[in-house]
């Protein structure tokens, strides 16, 4: 059965000048997740590191990396991540 | 089942530069780039008017003369500040991403803040170049209308002045505006200048 991931928990360097609310904004536009939140965990002269988390019906961890690398952040670790089985859940969506 | 929307490269590079301009926003870019326009068209309408009105004072009448050496020196001003503030902006912006790139450990030039160096630097370099050429060609306009047999050249010569004038005061306004200080002063300041520049070039031209 098809499992997806819905939750996915980073611990990301970002450069000061990228906004939180830009990062957060990009991340949930284009990656398609359902939420993002990020709270920063530590505040350097010129970076800042956060703990970000992606929520989504199905998340494209590929791309997700690949969009913080494009903003310039650095993906230090995935400190947490969850996958749900979709198909038992609702069952209603497939034809 | 998968309702994540997938990127096409049209849009992820739409995307993409609304990121690089909201860096650059976030960035000292606008007040550099309001510098850059206001010190260079300042410079270029003082140039046209110096040369109007030595060309004039010094014997010359033929306004198709003044207009031709005019679009040149607009030429040069404006390629000459094209590329000064291109490379001036593209080492400066070189270094601050390099140190940001010490600080991130990483190589930025494929992300957002390097394009936003080299949208930057060009952007930066377009302003540089088209702000002379703009006040120039401003100042220059009666006398172009002179060259085209609709007003007299000595009222063109007149009218380019009260232009260069009205532009630097307006300038001066604009500055005095984001200064949020004195705007009237600091017009009467630029237009001042003007004024001192005129009344020098007539006295050399005259002599």
């Amino acid at each position: 059965m098809p499992v997806s991931l819905t939750r996915v928990v980073l611990d990301v360097l970002k450069p000061r000048e990228l906004g939180l609310s830009e990062l957060v904004k990009a991340v949930c536009e284009e990656v398609g997740a359902g939420q993002v939140s990020a709270d920063i965990v530590e505040v350097d002269v010129k970076t800042e590191t956060v703990k970000m988390t992606v929520e989504g019906e199905d998340l494209d961890l590929d791309l997700l990396l690949e969009k913080l690398e494009e903003l310039g952040c650095a993906v230090r670790s995935i400190d947490s991540i969850t996958a749900t089985r979709i198909s038992a859940k609702r069952p209603a969506e497939e034809d | 089942m998968n309702q994540a929307p997938r990127l096409t490269n049209a849009r992820r590079l739409g995307s993409g530069l609304g990121e690089v301009f909201r860096i650059l926003a976030s960035t000292d870019f606008p007040s550099i780039a309001r510098r850059y326009f206001v010190m260079n068209c300042f410079d270029g309408v003082m140039t046209m008017m110096g040369f109007i009105l030595g060309y004039f004072f010094s014997g010359g009448s033929n306004p198709g003369t003044a207009v031709g050496a005019g679009v040149a020196a607009s030429i040069a001003m404006g390629v000459s500040g094209f590329t000064g503030a291109l490379l001036t902006e593209f080492a400066e912006r070189a270094r601050e991403l390099e140190e940001l790139e010490r600080a991130m450990l990483k190589d930025l030039t494929p992300t957002v803040f390097g394009r936003a160096l080299r949208v930057a630097a060009l952007a930066a370099a377009v302003v540089d170049a088209l702000a002379p050429a703009a006040g120039a060609m401003t100042v220059a306009a009666p006398v172009v209308l002179s060259s085209m047999g609709l007003v007299g050249f000595p009222t063109a010569v007149t009218l380019s002045t009260a232009t260069g004038l009205l532009v630097l005061f307006a300038l001066g306004y604009y500055m005095g505006r984001i200064a949020e200080g004195r705007p009237l002063l600091y017009g009467a300041a630029m237009a001042g200048a003007g004024a001192l520049v005129s009344v020098a070039v007539t006295l050399l031209g005259g002599a």
